[in-house]
């Protein structure tokens, strides 16, 4: 196998993570198009990145947010409709946790607070990583990545509304 | 995820309840990703070539257009300044004398110290010819 088959390989198994990561900003059709274009970009390097997930990570990042500030205002309006879908997660029955629900809470998050909980749980990264792909210091991340987990905690805890009968 | 990065450890129950919960998954295409970067390599390259000669093609065109323009112009510089020329010095007209049968000899004998001071003629001995050496 040669190096680009490798390097393929090992941003294919995470694409989802990756495109999880392009939808706090985008839709699912701009998300995977600008995780393509990431990896295209990422094929190209001579010499390939070191670490070559925190390249895309960051990559995606800056494609995503360039890509959503792009768009016309008519299109941010559709891709606003398209955003908003519950599609985030893969509803799965051994799932310690609704799809959705936890889709809601992290809604509920600022982009800022997201963004960090997303790389933290779905990219597996430390909070240093964290840092630089954000481009803010570790012990910005984690506050944040303290304050997200605060709020998701109460959010998820929040006893459902009793039925009234 | 390294474990100094735990804050509470009630965030390890939320991280793993939220760790269940898998991303919606992605298609990639690794073989056109791999078409467009090699497209992209080669592409660049055809760039640099390009790039290439067009400085080159522009250094040959300076270089030659440089020298002409400085031969042309007359700099303010070079107004005060000597320049030495090497010019050699045409040689001296040596005429032949005249002969002294010449007109201007005998012309000048005559002013000069009279018509008695003549040279002596010096004429081909005249031939005889009869008529019957024409015919």
């Amino acid at each position: 196998m040669s190096d680009l088959e490798r390097l393929a390989r090992v941003v294919v198994e995470r694409a989802a993570g990756l495109k999880l990561y392009a939808r706090q900003w985008l839709d699912a059709a701009s998300a995977e198009d600008v995780v393509q274009e990431a990896l295209a970009a990422l094929l190209s390097q001579r010499p390939p990145p070191d670490d070559p997930i925190a390249w895309m990570y960051r990559s995606v990042r800056n494609a995503a947010i360039d890509h959503a500030r792009s768009t016309s205002r008519r299109r941010r309006r559709e891709r606003s409709a398209a955003i908003t879908r519950r599609d985030w997660f893969e509803p799965r029955p051994d799932s310690m946790i609704d799809a959705k629900t936890a889709e809601d809470a992290l809604r509920h998050l600022s982009l800022e607070h997201r963004e960090v909980v997303v790389l933290r749980i779905w990219a597996d990264m430390g909070l240093a990583e964290i840092g630089r792909i954000v481009g803010t210091s570790t012990s910005t991340v984690h506050n944040r990545y303290a304050s997200a987990m605060q709020q998701l905690r109460m959010i998820l805890e929040k006893p459902c509304p009793k039925k009234i009968e | 995820m390294s474990e100094e990065d735990r804050i509470d450890p009630w965030q390890g129950e939320l991280e793993m309840a939220l760790k269940s919960i898998a991303p919606a998954s992605a298609k990639l295409d690794p073989v056109g990703a791999a078409f467009v970067a090699g497209s992209k390599t080669a592409r660049r390259k055809v760039h640099a070539w390009q790039s290439i000669s067009a400085v080159l093609l522009l250094a040959g065109s300076a270089g030659w257009v440089v020298p002409v323009y400085r031969t042309a112009a007359v700099h303010p510089t070079d107004a005060g300044s000597s320049v030495l020329v090497a010019q050699h010095a045409p040689e001296p007209f040596t005429a032949q004398p005249p002969a002294e049968q010449s007109v201007v000899m005998l012309r000048r004998v005559v002013e000069e110290k009279g018509i008695n001071a003549l040279p002596p003629e010096n004429l081909p001995d005249v031939q005889v010819i009869r008529a019957s050496d024409l015919f």
